[in-house]
This record gives structure tokens, sequence and C-alpha cells, in this order.
């Protein structure tokens, strides 16, 4: 499976590694930089990336600045910065931003939000593999060492958030919200009898955890 | 009510008053003094009148005793012609009447009321009779053993025409004086109220939140005194509000600032924390993960740490001042620097001669320390900062690289960083040279920053 590359511009070395961390683990392959005129020259020279990552504050060149360079790339942009007045969000939309997230954000929020923009921008794969299984997002279809797999269309939800946040526990209460929406009222335990039915299915026993308090995580 | 037509309709009502009761005079003592005028002259015709006649009886009655009898009188009296001479014979109650032209009865007569004119023995009444006044006299004849009553009629009328024309005109003058006064008082109030609306203009202008208004009135009055006034305290609101703008401006980046630094260190802890908890992540990245909770929470407690000092400072809280020497202030500030200029490899020069201030020596140890510390941060391996004192003023020099121009005004900020990477990594949040403000402020001690770019930096600490 190709991997996407990710733009990191983030002047501070602890949150740009954390987010470095997260998604090499959920398989992006990250390039970081801590000042924005670094990063506006080396993109000169590199610039094969599927999404950008930018703080708005940063030494050398500020957020704003370093968006229209980005965007002459055609690399979707998202925001993330610690300034939550309106003014800097419709700047940073306005200049051709995707997405606009204010710290203290959720890792998980910001895979979604970058799933999301890579969707939109066609920058991510129809189809994804993931240890023996294929799943193919177009015809909706699983294969497990080519054999194709009949999974229920929650079941198949769920395993492409997992596929998806690979590595990355998931809480159950999360996985309900995503998989089966916000106005969904059922209970936790539906999220665990689909999940003994996918392992079942898949033979999955074995990669599909149990954190405890955490709740699933697929591994690798 | 608008206060010019307050004044105006004051100011008319009171002369017309006036005026009135002075024209109400002058009617009154006119008309008397018309009236004894008419009165003195229909009494000498009536003197004429009736001699004359009491001259023509006593002819006749000098010819032949007793002459005159009624029928003569009658004849006597009709050869006068006097139209305003009525005489009645009295007899018992009934009076007969001898002469009369008039339309009046003796009854007419007799119900006016008749007061004595003089020693003459003659009375007088005034009468009004269809829109004409009249003098009426009346006087006793006894001719023979007859006694008879004469009634002389004098028309004045014409006073009271002239009475009348007077009192038109009093009241004309009146009018017309009284619209003279409101007209001059219109336009003088005018003039003189206008500064009052521009006051008026002015603050509501204020009111609305225009404070850079002022108002030109160019006058010596009270009025020019209030507008003087007005624009004072138009120039006190406008400070003193520019004044709160800023303070709230400082404020709000102040926590801005303060927000933002507290914001990153802890998405970075709570990040770590969940990542940890969540990814299964390779034994080295575990360790990252530990070490970048650990090190952000250290920023964490030094920035509290230094806001609470912050904090402290600008409250009022009395500072211990006292006689502190050179020598023991280097010495603090040395010690608690040492460590990390060994470990840049830069050396620290302290030159005094004995001098001693008057100040907090914990406080100013600390001012010391944050500006070694900032001398440290612009220095390279091998250079030396140098700490010496004068009579009234402490000098911290360094040959590192200096602060551009347009920043000096901006380091004492609280949250300012001139190169914000380099300084986090060195540990700093921004707060030291607001701090160092803060406690020098306290101290009366005013600091001199003197830099050339490229070449160093001096801070001079001048007490006053």
């Amino acid at each position: 499976m190709p991997q996407n590359r990710v733009l990191i511009v983030e002047d501070e070395i602890p949150i740009a590694k954390m987010i470095a961390m997260n998604l090499k683990v959920a398989g992006y392959e990250t390039v970081m930089f801590h000042d924005g005129k670094e990063a506006a020259d080396a993109l000169v020279e590199e610039h094969a990336y599927d999404i950008a990552l930018l703080d708005v504050m940063l030494p050398g060149m500020d957020g704003f600045a370093l968006l229209e360079i980005v965007t002459s790339y055609g690399i979707p942009v998202i925001f993330l910065t610690a300034k939550d007045d309106i003014g800097s969000k419709v700047q940073g939309l306005q200049g051709g931003a995707e997405d606009y997230i204010v710290k203290p954000f959720e890792i998980l929020e910001l895979m979604v939000r970058m799933e999301k923009v890579l969707e939109r921008n066609k920058k991510s794969d129809d189809v994804i593999h993931v240890l023996d299984i294929e799943i193919n997002l177009l015809e909706h279809t699983v294969r497990k060492n080519g054999e194709e797999i009949s999974l229920k269309p929650m079941e198949f939800e769920l395993l492409c958030v997992l596929v998806r946040n690979k590595n990355i526990a998931i809480s159950r209460e999360e996985l309900l919200r995503r998989v089966w929406g916000v106005d969904y009222m059922g209970e936790t335990r539906t999220v665990d009898v689909h999940i003994g039915q996918l392992r079942k299915k898949l033979s999955l026993n074995d990669n599909i955890k149990t954190i405890s308090k955490m709740g699933y995580r697929l591994e690798e | 009510m608008r206060l010019k037509t307050k004044i105006i309709l004051i100011c008319c009502s009171s002369i017309l008053f006036s005026l009135a009761v002075c024209s109400i005079v002058i009617y009154n003592l006119v008309k008397k003094n018309s009236l004894d005028a008419a009165e003195g002259q229909s009494f000498k015709n009536v003197l004429t009148v009736f001699s004359k006649l009491e001259d023509r009886i006593d002819t006749l009655n000098n010819r032949k005793e007793n002459a005159v009898d009624r029928k003569v009188l009658q004849y006597i009296l009709k050869q006068q012609k006097d139209e305003m001479l009525v005489c009645f014979y009295q007899a018992g109650e009934e009076g007969v009447e001898i002469f009369n032209c008039t339309v009046l009865e003796q009854k007419d007569f007799e119900a006016l009321e008749y007061n004595p004119v003089s020693d003459s023995g003659m009375e007088m009444a005034q009468m009004q009779w269809e829109n004409r006044h009249f003098f009426v006299y009346l006087d006793y004849l006894q001719v023979g053993d007859d006694k008879y009553i004469f009634y002389w009629m004098e028309d004045v009328t014409y006073v009271w025409e002239r009475m009348q024309g007077l009192a038109f005109l009093l009241i004309l003058l009146t009018v017309v004086i009284t619209m003279l006064v409101c007209f001059f008082l219109f336009i003088v109030l005018n003039k003189v109220l206008m500064p009052l609306k521009k006051l008026n203009d002015g603050a509501k202008q204020i009111a609305k939140g225009q404070y850079d208004d002022r108002i030109a009135v160019e006058r010596k009055d009270e009025i020019g005194e209030l507008s003087d006034n007005f624009n004072q305290m138009a120039e006190a609101v406008q400070l003193r509000i520019r004044k709160l703008s800023e303070e709230e401006e400082k404020r709000t980046l102040f926590m801005g600032n303060l927000t933002h630094e507290l914001k990153t260190p802890m998405t970075a802890i709570s990040g770590y924390a969940k990542t940890l908890l969540t990814v299964k992540l390779p034994e080295e990245d575990k360790e990252e993960a530990l070490t970048y909770i650990y090190e952000e929470s250290c920023r964490l407690e030094r920035l509290s740490k230094k806001m609470m000092n912050l904090l402290l400072l600008s409250e009022d809280e009395e500072i211990n001042l006292a006689e502190v020497s050179a020598e023991a202030l280097f010495r603090n500030a040395r010690e608690a620097c040492m460590g990390k200029l060994l470990e840049d490899g830069i050396c620290l020069e302290c030159h005094e001669d004995g001098e001693s201030f008057f100040v907090d020596a914990d406080l100013f140890t600390e001012v010391l320390i944050n500006l070694i510390d900032n001398a440290r941060k612009a220095s390279t391996k091998g250079d030396c900062i140098i700490l010496s004192a004068a009579e009234n003023s402490i000098e911290v020099r360094d040959f590192g690289k200096g602060i551009p121009e347009e920043e000096k005004e901006r380091i004492l900020e609280p949250f300012y960083m001139i190169d914000k990477s380099r300084s986090r990594k060195s540990g700093g949040a921004g707060l030291g040279l607001a701090i160092t403000a803060i406690i020098l402020k306290r101290h009366h001690c005013r600091m001199q920053i003197e830099s050339v770019l490229g070449e160093g930096t001096r801070m001079i600490l001048q007490f006053v």
C-alpha cells in the first residue's frame, strides 16, 4: 500500500514529533520542519506531499504566507494552531486551507479530518491493503487472501475505521459515533458484537486487540 | 421648556405687568386732572349763567316789587335760550316744571348724588345719559315767596373721549414695547445661547464615544469658561479612555500569550499521554514520548512559577529595602548563574569597588540573574559577560548578537521573545525581562538599553 506523505510545519518540536509519531503508526510517511522559511525553501526541491499540516505562528515565515506557497504545489493544507479567534480561522480558510484545527486537539480528530481532506482531494486510495486483507472502498468488498468475504454494512464500516487508524486504540464510544453516527442511541455492546463478528469472519483474533479502558486496536 | 422660551416668557410677562401698572397709574392721574380741570371750567360757566339769571331777576324786581313770578321766570328763561338750564318750582313734595328743554324729568335729577361745591351754596353731581357724560349743578333760588330749583348741565363727554384715546394709546404702547422686547431678547438669546447648543452637541458626541471632538467657543463669559472646562473634561476623558483601552489591549495580549504558552505544553503532554495509552509504539518512541511529557511539565512548572512571581510583584506587596553591597549582590548572582555559564563556556567578570545599594537583596539578585541569563543566551562560546557597579548604577554587558532597534521597546513585554525557538530551547518563557522591569519599577530604578547589532548589549540600571 503506497503511503500518504505528510508535511508537518510546526515550531513546537514536541508537538511536531507527537503528530509524526501517531501518523507513522497509522501508516503515513511524515516530513517535519520547524521553521516556515526552511519549509518553503525545501518545497522548491521536493513537493511530493499528499497533505500539509501548518502552524500559523511560525518563525521565519508565518503560516498564512506559507499557505500560499504550499497550495501553489497543489498540496491540501490543514492549519493547526493555538489561535482560535474567528479572524484567523476566516483568513486561513479563505486563503485556501482545507481545514482548521485549534490546539489542544485530539490526534484522532486530526486523523479523521486528514482522511476527509485526502478523500476530497482524491489522494486516498480506493483499495486499502492491511495484513492479508484487501478492502475495496468502491466495490464495498473485502478479500482475504484473494477470497471474497461477505460482511454486513456496519461490519464493513467498522473494519474501515479500524484499518484507517491501525495501531491506534479507539474507544467503543468513538467507534459507535464514527460507524453508527452521532444520533445512534445503541449501546457499546453493539460494538463488541460487531468486533466479534469481524474477528471470526476475517480470523483477526490476534490482530484486533482489546485494550483495557481504551477500546479496540487493529495491529499490523 | 427650552431655556430661551423660559427667559423670553419671564421677561415679557414682567415687562407687560410693569407697563400695565404704569399705564393704569398714568391713566388714573390724567383722568383725575382732566376731570378737575373740566370741573373748574364748568363751575365758572355755571356761575356766569346763574349770576346772569339772578341779575335779570334782580333788575326786574327792582323795577317793580314782586314782578317776577312763575310766568315771568319762564319768559326770562326762554329768552336766555339756554338748553342746558332746567327749572322746577318747588311746591311741597311735587315739583312743577317751569323750563326744561331736555328729555329728563325731575326724578331723574333727584336720583343723582350731589356734593356741595366749595362754599358757593351749589351742589354738583355727575350723570351719564346715553353714552354722554354731564356735570349737573343744582341751585336753589328764592324769588319772593317762591322757591325754585335750577339744574344746569354741562356736557363733559370730551373728557371721556380724551381718556379713551389715552387708554388706547397706552395699550398700544404696552403691546408694541413688549413685542419689541420679545424680538430683541430672541435675537440676543440666540446669540448668547448658541455656545450652549454647541456644548450640547459636543456632549452628545462624547456620549456616543467620539472623544476627540472639541468645542470652539471664543468667549470671556461663564459660557466660555464652561466650554473651556468642558474641553478639559473631554481631554481628560479621552486620555483616561485611551489609557484604559491600551491597558485592556495589553491585558488581552497578555492573556492571549499566556494561553498560547499554556496550550502548547498542555497539548504536548495530553497528546503524548494519549499516544502512549492508545498507540502501539516501538520502545524508543515510548521513551521519547515520556521524555517530552517530562520536559513539557517542567516547562509548565517554570511558567507557573514565573507567573506567580509576576503576579505577586504586580500587587503592591512590601519590598524589604536594605543597604546591600554590590559585592554581595554580584556574588549571589554569580553563584546562581555559574552552572549554565560553565555549560555554555561563557565567562563572567565582576567589577565593583565597595559600592552599596539600597535594594531588596533577593529581588535585585533575581534582576541580575535574569540579565546575566539573557546576556548568556545572546553570547556564543568563549564570550565574556561583564558585571560592573558604579556610584549610582549597575551595568551588565555582553558581546553577543545585540538587540535590533525595533525590538528594544518590546523586549520588556511579557512573553516577548526575539528568537522564539532558541529561547524555548534554552528554557525561556519570555517573562524574565517583564519580571525584571516590574522589580526595577518597585525600586524606582531605570533600565537603559544600549545595543549594537553584532557587537553586544549594555543594560544599565540607573538608580534615581
